[in-house]
Formats: structure tokens, sequence, C-alpha cells
């Protein structure tokens, strides 16, 4: 295959711009980031800067990599990060035009990569359960319903990787937010927490500057692990019952 | 004539210091002199000949007496200890207590000594990675009130590759009350790793497990539960008890980010100092003990040092060695061979884990491997064709001209084998030519017999996320064709050498998870490396790390010249990386190691092989430091120089790793030698001569072995058979 | 009360006020049927209206308050949000997820405050100097006449037809939002409210455009 890549190029707080790279020899079988590795590969034997992108583990979990392809986060494919995305996904002589994440509180550390601490910083104002060390009860001395464990965990299969809040066109964080939320909030154990938690993290995710839901679900669309919006709603629910019931 | 004074000024007394160097004639003769730095004094010692690290720090100094002792006093009594620690005879202590196997811990717990809570915010301890172990250790020594820096080269906690781990943890909770125990874990997982591992560590590590699964519940980890509320469990290799607690396919997910609440927990309460994208790319040691590490901020470049009272490594494994491996792109073994070079042992590098059931390398441009669960095996039926380069498609091949070789060659547990035996017979069968698909380097495993069994809704059903990742990746539909797999480096039992307390041979460095060697043998149970992680992390470290620092002093001499000079090697070091610019890349030349390593030190090693390995590598050593190319500069975001690093001490490891291959003369486990097998090819152990751990120190000109021999006081050693 | 100024809080009040409004669209539907049973009905209701006149007032002043708090609160959101949106993709950013009606909100809610703008300068203007007037006549030939900005008048009905898809359009994706700002689930037991956005982005529209096509053809 060929490809026409339109890449981001951007370095230390200078302004960025787009470089064409025209490369032949993509075979089918490679993964996105292949593809680059191979681009990087041949930019440093000629003496060039190679384009810097955020990945690791390139299984989908690790929620590291993620860039928008095309205008859609981690690529054209639904329920799938960038690592996990091959070239038969696109045609012989496409042009793919790959663009880092965009958002305020996400600023861009070098081409395709971005600061997310940010996504920290919410979660440090509350997202935890306070539990020593050592002084757990017994696991099963609590039971849990099947379906809200089940629920639990769908909420908190989140890989905390942005693309909610690159697809959004208001930046927000509502479904990243929303999901940590209501992973505890089926769970017994987070309840004693539940409504500073819930306050504490809203208040952080506004503070950062992350912009508000307008419900056009353009997160879920993206997520690659199809995170539903439901968690934003459940979150709205729980914001305006505990901060009226202060 | 002003000096003198000023040494009198500060205790010196010529007659003393005489009948001193008299009294202790290990002491080479030299004199004691005071340099000033800023306002401040410090005695040092140097030596009258001019050797290597003539001048000697001895402590800072001061007017008057405190603890009724002079500053030349202390001086004097520092120098004492410095010759008497530098002639000590290096002898690997376990540390176990010598109590029946049951009361060891518990005993151990007693008899140890405690930090006063009051005293604990003045000791530092430096953790460095931030997975299940490195984030679990930091977020309980918080808790405990030790002020804790945190590191990882990641932008955050929760991107370690403990996330990756899919089948479950183990932990003998009996909830089934299917006979589990602990001590059926314990010997479960003595016997899966060929009985290669420290029993007190492994029963230690049984007895912990139940804590961790209720620490991870209390936590809000998701596990997943029967329609009664309480946990569910499956079983996985190995066990005849069903004792793996699940979520779904990403228990590792749901734990790291269980331990990451834990770590932001406290890092929000100020207890832990959490440092992102900062590389650990050297350990600082004073008079032998570790004291600190040196960063290296990704972001900026930066080289900084950071003193503490203990250091803690929790930097994962080292399979990333061949290059292709399931472990992350980034997973290295930088942090661990660099306190290695500075006096850590490095424990059985040769112990390797090779899983069967992995997606095959499809071209060159391979970036890294993705693991198959190994709950496959319990459905699919591996098989290759009987004749030899049979080109045609699998559909084509009729039943009788199928060979499937895990079911003729081990009737009883068929293509359930342990992990080890199934990765070698794949690769034999695709050696001797009957391997699949263009690379002929692949077997099948197939699932036609289960789907006309049960249909293709119960298997979607049970495994529809796996053949949904497969064909994510190999754009072939798992349902009409047979997958095609092949072994791949997954997982390294070896690391550092620790004792009983998980402290390595160098008093303050700690070593936990992965990248220590202690819990697994030469072979790993599956669903047990989550549960070391989190019991080193949460259990272990916690208690025994009292037990160093409440030895130490809490004063921290942070103007230490080490640390200066520590920083000022790695800067230059960095700079010679930097100036070589030759025409090969970092990818390029780690590829080229891989291949090394995996042709000759993989899944199956002979002394051919291995003295191949030990002849080509030092030649790559020296194509890297004359050829390698790293574009950029050091102050700036460089992955490549970071790549570089690591590319480097994977060199060196793989040469000692094939140093410890070619002197383990048995088979045991993930290291099997060709010379040592028995007339089924099947691992022939040497229990007499190698039921030894291999810690190797490392000097200028070699690596020097020492030996831990192993104890079986409680499990009799017996011959794996799965016949 | 501090939650009222987070971004969920706006939300809030966004959504409250817009609930409010819907309602009184109800309400003015309603007023608006007795055209149907003739110009005598119609103008009795006006004037009975007219007779209540203060509690009248002190409605219409709510209701702007409220039309002020939907309308400030969505511009300050708005504003927030444009910032955020600055730095977005020059490859374009592709949502063919979300719907046209969500991504416009506040394009058709521009719209409407123009249209309202219109609406009310002549309508409700006319109405309000009307008792001070002799012509002989009654609200409902006001209503009906043919002149620019009254619903005889053909290019006035198509303006007011037009703007009212917009309020349909606008309702559509406001009053789900709104219920989703509230935190009810569709599957919830409040669930069933879902359905009564049909009401609002359908129903509601069709009968005033069906009473203005009405008037068109002289069918009242």
């Amino acid at each position: 295959m060929k490809i026409n890549l339109k890449v981001w190029r951007q370095s230390n707080n200078l302004k960025g711009q787009f470089e064409e790279h025209y490369i032949e020899n993509v075979s089918e079988d490679m993964s996105f980031f292949e593809m680059l590795d191979m681009l990087n590969n041949t930019l440093i034997e000629q003496n060039h800067e190679p384009i810097a992108f955020d990945h690791d583990c390139r299984e989908g979990i690790c929620g590291t990599c993620g860039v928008v392809i095309n205008g859609k986060a981690h690529g054209p494919l639904k329920g799938v990060t960038t690592c996990q995305l091959h070239m038969r996904s696109f045609e012989d002589g496409d042009t793919l035009v790959v663009e880092p994440w965009r958002a305020p509180s996400f600023s861009i550390i070098k081409d395709l990569v971005v600061d997310r601490t940010a996504f920290d910083r919410i979660m440090e104002s509350g997202g935890y359960v306070s539990v020593k060390t050592g002084g757990a009860p017994d696991a099963n001395a609590i039971p849990i319903f099947k379906e809200d464990a089940d629920q639990a965990f769908d909420s908190a299969t989140c890989i905390g990787c942005g693309a909610c809040v690159a697809a959004c066109k208001n930046s927000s964080a509502m479904l990243f937010v929303g999901a940590k939320i209501n992973q505890y909030a089926q769970l017994p154990q987070g309840q004693v927490e539940h409504p500073s938690r819930v306050r504490n993290m809203v208040t952080q995710m506004d503070e950062e500057g992350f912009g508000s839901c307008t419900n056009t679900g353009a997160c879920e669309a993206e997520c690659p692990k199809e995170i539903s919006v439901e968690n934003i709603i459940k979150l709205n629910k729980e914001y305006l019952k505990h901060s009226l019931g202060k | 004539m002003q000096k003198d004074q000023l040494k009198i000024d500060y205790g010196y007394n010529n007659i003393e210091f005489n009948q001193f160097i008299e009294q202790h004639p290990v002491i080479p003769k030299g004199t004691l002199q005071l340099k000033s730095r800023g306002s401040l004094y410090y005695w040092y010692y140097a030596l009258s000949v001019n050797v290597p690290n003539r001048v000697v720090y001895l402590c800072k100094a001061y007017i008057g007496k405190k603890n009724s002792l002079s500053s030349f006093e202390l001086a004097l009594l520092t120098l004492k200890n410095k010759y008497k620690k530098s002639n000590k005879k290096t002898i690997l202590e376990d540390k176990v207590p010598d109590v029946p196997l049951d009361k060891k811990w518990s005993e151990h717990k007693f008899n140890m000594k405690l930090v006063n809570p009051a005293n604990k915010r003045k000791y530092t301890v430096i953790v460095v990675g931030t997975g299940l172990a490195g984030a679990s250790a930091a977020a309980s020594m918080a808790e405990l009130g030790y002020n804790v820096l945190a590191f990882s080269y990641h932008e955050s906690p929760r991107r370690a590759h403990s996330i990756a781990a899919q089948g479950g943890i183990n932990a003998a909770k009996n909830y089934q009350n299917d006979g589990d125990s602990t001590y059926r874990l314990f010997y479960d997982t003595i016997k899966g790793g060929d009985y290669r591992a420290r029993e007190a560590n492994v029963y230690r590590l049984a007895e912990l497990s139940g804590n961790i699964i209720d620490q991870c519940v209390a936590q809000g980890v998701p596990f997943a539960r029967e329609y009664g509320g309480h946990l569910d469990n499956r079983s996985f290799g190995g066990a005849q008890v069903s004792r793996t607690f699940y979520a779904r396919g990403q228990t590792g997910q749901q734990l790291l980010l269980g331990a990451y609440s834990a770590l932001i927990r406290q890092m929000n309460l100020k207890n832990v100092q959490f440092f992102p994208r900062h590389d650990m790319i050297d350990l600082v040691t004073i008079d032998g003990a570790a004291k600190g590490i040196i960063t290296r901020n990704l972001l900026t470049g930066e080289i900084k040092s950071f003193p503490a009272h203990a250091v803690i490594l929790a930097t994962g494994g080292y399979g990333n060695v061949f290059y292709l491996s399931t472990n992350a792109m980034a997973s290295n073994v930088t942090a661990s061979w660099r306190a290695h070079k500075k006096g850590a042992f490095f424990a059985n590098p040769c112990y390797t884990q090779i899983h069967p059931t992995c997606i095959p390398v499809s071209s060159d441009h391979q970036s890294k491997l993705t693991l198959m669960s190994e709950s496959l095996r319990n459905d699919g039926r591996v098989w290759v064709p009987k004749k030899k380069n049979d080109t045609r498609l699998p559909s084509q091949i009729s039943e009788n001209e199928r060979d499937y070789y895990l079911e003729r060659l081990y009737p009883s547990f068929g293509n359930l084998v342990p992990r080890d035996v199934a990765s070698r017979r794949a690769k034999e069968m695709c050696d001797q030519g009957y391997g699949v698909g263009e690379t002929k380097l692949a077997v099948y495993l197939d699932f036609k017999d289960v789907i006309e069994r049960n249909g293709s809704q119960w298997v979607s059903e049970k495994y529809g996320n796996l053949f949904d990742m497969y064909k994510q990746i190999t754009g072939q539909n798992p349902y009409e064709n047979p997958m095609m797999i092949y072994p791949a480096v997954h997982y390294t039992m070896g690391g550092l050498w620790v004792d009983y307390n998980l402290m390595s041979n160098m008093p303050g460095l700690h070593v936990i998870g992965e990248a220590n060697f202690s819990d697994h043998g030469a072979n790993r149970l599956g669903a047990s490396a989550l549960m070391q992680g989190l019991a080193d992390g949460y259990f272990v470290i916690p208690y025994t790390i009292g037990n160093y620092l409440a030895n130490q002093s809490s004063d921290l001499d942070i103007e230490h010249p080490n640390y200066a000079e520590c920083v000022q090697e790695n800067r230059d070091s960095i700079k010679t990386l930097l100036n070589i610019s030759g025409t090969r890349t970092v990818d390029d030349l780690h590829k080229e190691l891989g291949k090394i390593m995996w042709d000759n030190v993989g899944m199956s090693r002979s002394k051919k092989s291995l003295e191949t390995a030990l002849e080509l590598i030092p030649k790559l050593k020296s194509n890297f430091w004359n050829n390698i190319k790293i574009p950029g500069l050091n102050n700036e975001f460089n992955p490549e120089l970071e790549k570089a690093g690591r590319l480097i001490d994977f060199i060196e490891l793989g040469e000692l790793m094939a140093l410890d291959a070619l002197n383990r003369e048995e088979s045991c486990g993930g290291h099997f030698r060709e010379e040592h097998q028995t007339e089924e090819n099947e691992a022939k152990r040497d229990d007499d001569n190698y039921a030894y751990v291999a810690a190797w120190e490392y000097t200028k000109s070699q690596h020097v072995l020492h030996k831990e021999k192993l104890k079986f006081e409680n499990v009799k050693l017996a011959t794996r058979s799965y016949k | 009360m501090r939650f009222l100024f987070s971004s969920i809080g706006k939300k809030i009040q966004i959504a409250i006020s817009g609930i409010f409004l819907c309602i009184f669209l109800l309400f003015h539907l309603g007023n608006n049927v007795a055209l149907f049973f003739g110009s005598d009905t119609f103008n009795q209701m006006v004037a009975v209206l007219e007779s209540i006149k203060p509690i009248i007032r002190v409605m219409e002043f709510s209701l702007l308050a409220i039309l002020l708090l939907h309308i400030s609160n969505a511009i300050y959101l708005t504003r927030q949000n444009k910032e955020k949106m600055l730095s977005k993709y020059q490859g374009g950013l592709l949502n063919d997820a979300s719907s046209v009606n969500s991504r416009t909100m506040v394009l058709t809610g521009t719209a409407i405050l123009a249209f309202l703008i219109f609406h009310l300068s002549y309508i409700w203007y006319s109405y309000q100097i009307h008792e001070h007037s002799d012509h002989g006549d009654t609200y409902y030939s006001i209503l009906t006449q043919n002149k620019f900005g009254f619903l005889g008048h053909r290019l006035t009905a198509i303006l007011y037809i037009v703007s009212i898809a917009l309020i349909g359009s606008h309702l559509k994706h406001g009053f789900e939002s709104a219920l989703k700002t509230f935190g009810i689930l569709k599957k919830s037991k409040l669930g069933f409210i879902y359905n009564l956005s049909i009401l609002f982005w359908l129903i509601i529209p069709l009968g005033f455009i069906i009473i203005i096509l009405c008037i068109q053809f002289n069918i009242i």
C-alpha cells in the first residue's frame, strides 16, 4: 500500500504545522503505529527528527496511545484504540490527517504527545475509596448483586485515554468523571465518601478547564471501551442529589 | 599552617590519630584532611598512594562534642567502619527465620524492629516504578507515615504494564470448598516453578494471597460475582482447584486501578510525591548502601539526584531483551541493571517464560506480540499438517492428514500441558518444517470441533473478546479458519537477588514484584504474577522496610559528594551517547539483539547456541558504541535517547543471560538445555548440582557467580510429568 | 448554592428554565386553539386575559426572567466552550455520531430569540396598544390582517413556520437533554417522561403551524 500522511509536528511551545510524508511499501498487516515506526526509522536515517507519539502496551489497554485520524479519535473503527488499528482499515493511496488530542486541558508536549495529567488531578480529588492496607474485612463479607458488580465493571473499563475529551466539541471530561463516579456508586464500599467524591471531582474537573456537556454523545461514539453516556446522566443525578442534600 | 590550626579547632589530635592507624593495620597509610564546601567543613581521608578514589569522604566537621563525640572522633569511627565493610566477605544470607514453615512470617514480623510513628516521616523512601507492586508499596508506606517519593517513566501510574494481565489473580481463599489451602497454593507454586524457588518466600506469598483479595474488594475493584453476590472463581493451568479471581478479561487493569487509587489518595494527602515521566538512570550508593537515585526528566532532559534512606525498585521484568515480547514497548531493565552495576546481585537471569498462545509474527515490521489467554486451550485443539512444508489452506487438509501432536504426545493432559511444554513442542514442530502460515512459524489452534459441538454462539460467549482481538490484529476470522499461534516471551522469573526481607545484598536496596527473582522459581504459574506484585507491595515491604530503617540514622547527608559525582557521570555518558552519531538506529540494533537472543537463548538452549550468543553479543555491544545514531538533544523530549539508554542495558543483560544459561547444566521450567532432556524430550533437572539460585555479581572485568543453596524441607523434589 | 455555578449547575439552570419555557408553549398553544372556535370566542378569551392583566403582567415578567436566565447561562457556557473549541482540529472533526440538532443548539437558539423579538414587537405590541385605539379592530382581526408582521401576510407566515420548525429542532434536543441533566435514565421509573418529548418537538410546533396554515388558507 501507499499512504499519504499529513501529520502534525510541534515542539516546545512553538506553533505547530502539518508535515506531509509519502510512504510506500506499507503492508496491510502492519498496525498504524508500526507504519509510524517504519517512517521514523527512515526519518532518523535521513537525519530528520522522528515523529513523537505516545504508546506503550500496544494491546489496547494501557490508555497511553491516541491520535485523531481524519477527524476521528483513535481512527475510523469503533471500540478500538489507535494501537490496535491496522493498515488494512485504509485503502491504498489514502491520505491520512493525523493530529494530537486537542483540548485546552491537554497541552501538546511534542508532535502527537499530549499532557493528560489533568485526569490524574481529577482522580486525586476523590477517585478512590479511603481504605488502609490490611484493615479490610473478608472479601465475601458484603455480598454485591451481580448486576451491580457488572455495571460497576462496565464503568471501570475506562482506560483514561482522553478520546472522550478529544472528540467532544466542548472538550468535556464528563464521560471520564462519570465512569469513575459510577464505578464507586454501584458498590457498597464506595458509599461513605460518595457525596464528597462527586462534589470534589466535579469541582476539580471545572478547575482543570474542561468544557461542559451538551449531550451530543460524541464521547460515547469515540470511546475505545464503548463506555455509555448513561454514566454522564447518572453523574448529573448524583451531583444534583449530593449538592442539594448537603 | 592555617589548616592545621583549623583541624585542631575541630578536635584533631595527632597522637590519637597515629595510635588509631597503628591499631588498624587494614587501613592504608594516609592523612586526615579538612575540606570546605560552602561555609561548612568536612573530614576526608586521603591515601598516600595515588590510586582511584584516593580521597574518601568521612563526615561533616563541627566544633565541640555531639553525642559525646567530637567530629574528629566520629571521622575516625567512620574510617574504621569503612575498611571493616570493604573487607567483609559477601555471603548470601536469605534471612529466613529458623522456625516451622507456617510460623516463619508471623515470627519474623514479630521480631522485626519498628520505627516510632513520630519518626517515620523523617525517613524518605524512594519507590521506582508505580505498577502493581510499586503503587501498592508506595501507598502502604505512605499510610504508615514514611515520606515517599514515587517515580515513573509514564505520565501516570495507571499506564504501567501490570494493566495488561488478562486472566486473574490466585488466592487460597477456598471459597469454592474444593480443598484449597495455603499449603496447596504453596505446593502448586513450588512444583510449577520446577523446584527452583525459595520455600519460605513462596509460603508467605500463599499465606498473604487471601488478604490481597480482601484489600482489593475494599478498594472497589469490581471482581466477577455469582448471582448470590459472592465472588466467582475460575480454574487456571497447573492447579486442580478453582482459585483464580477475575474481572472479566481485564483483571490486571482493575487491580492496577485499585492500587493507583490508593496511591493518588496518598498523593492527595501529600504523603507521596509523584514524579511522572522520570526515568531512573542510576543508583547512588554511599558506603555500599543505597542512598538515592539519579533520574532523567523525560520532558526536559534534566538529570537530578534524589537522596533517600532506602530505595525500592518495582521496575518489572526484562522480556524486551528479545525485542519481540508481550511486554509493553517501554518495559526495560535499566533500573535493575544500573543497580546491578552498582553492586546488587542479579539472580537467575536465564529463567524466562515463553507463553504458547500468542499471535505469530507477521512481518519484519512487527513491534510487539500479543498474548491470547491460556484459557483458549481448554477448547481449542493444536495441530500441524502431517506433511512437511504443506502450503494448502487448513480447510483443504483432511482430518487424517493432521497431527494433533499435543494430544498424541501427552494423552492425559492433551492440549492443557503447562506453558513451557506447549511452547517447546510448537517450536520443535516448526523447526522440523511442519509450521504453517507464510512465515512457517506458527501452528493451528482449531475450534472447529467445539463450534460443531456447542455452536458458535456458545464459543462467542466464552471467548468472544479474544476472537475479536484476533480478528482485529490478523484480519482472519477464527470462527471460520483455525487460529494461528506461536510462543512468545511473556515473563521473566529472574531478577535482582533478594533475601526474605526483599532486600538485595546491597543494604537499603529493596526489590519487589517481577523485578526480583524470589517466588516463581524457574517457571511461573498463570495468575500468580498479580498475586506476587501485590503481596510484596501491600503486605511485605511495608513491614520489612521498617526493620531496615530502624537501624538507620534519620540524618541524611544530602550534600554527600557521591550525588553530584553520579549526576555528572550520567550527564557525561549521555553526552557520549549523543556524540556517537553513527548509522544504525536504536530499533535496528534492538532487533538484531532480539534475534540473537531468540535464536540462541530462547526456548531451547544448547552449549553451542549459548557460546554463539556470547560471541555475537560483545560484537553487537561494540557496534552499539561505534554505530548508534540518536537524533535530537538531551534537553528535550527525546524518545530515541531513552530507548538507546535502555538498549545498551539489554545488550549487557543479554550477555549475562547467556552466561547464566551456560552455567546451568540442567533443564528446569523455562530454561531448557538440549543436552539435558529425557528420551521423550522432557526437561531433566539436576537437583544434586543445580538446586541453587545463581546470583551474579558485577565486577569491571567479569561476572562472579554466588550460589544460594535452596533448602527443601517441606516438599519432596519430584519430576513433573504430564503424560 | 455554590453548585449553581459549577458547569453541571449551570446546565441545571438552563434545563429548569427550558422546561418552564416548554410549559409556557403548552399554554400558548392552548390559547391559540381558541381560534378554531371562531373569532368571537377568541376575542372573548383575549378579553378575559385582559381583565386579569395584573396577574398576566406578573407572569410575563417571570417568564422574561426565566428566559433571561436561560439565555444568559447558555451564553456563558457557550462562550466558555467556544474557548475550548478554538483549538480543535484543522483536519476537521467528524462527529457522525451526534445529531445535527444537538450540535446546532446555539444557532437554533439565536434564531429563536430573533424570532421572539419579531413576534413580540408586532403581535404582542399591537395587543398592548389595542385598548387605546378605536378603529373597531378585534384581537382576531389584528392577528390575521394581511400586513407584514401578521399572520395573514404570506411572507410572514413562511417566516413563522420556519421559526417554529427551528423551535421544534431546539426542543427535540433541549427537552431530552434537560432530562439527562436531571439525571433521569430512559430505563428508570421516570423514563416515561422521555416519551413526552414528542409533545414538545412535534405536536406543539405542528399545532402552531396548522393554525398558521389555516389562517393563510382562510379555513379559520
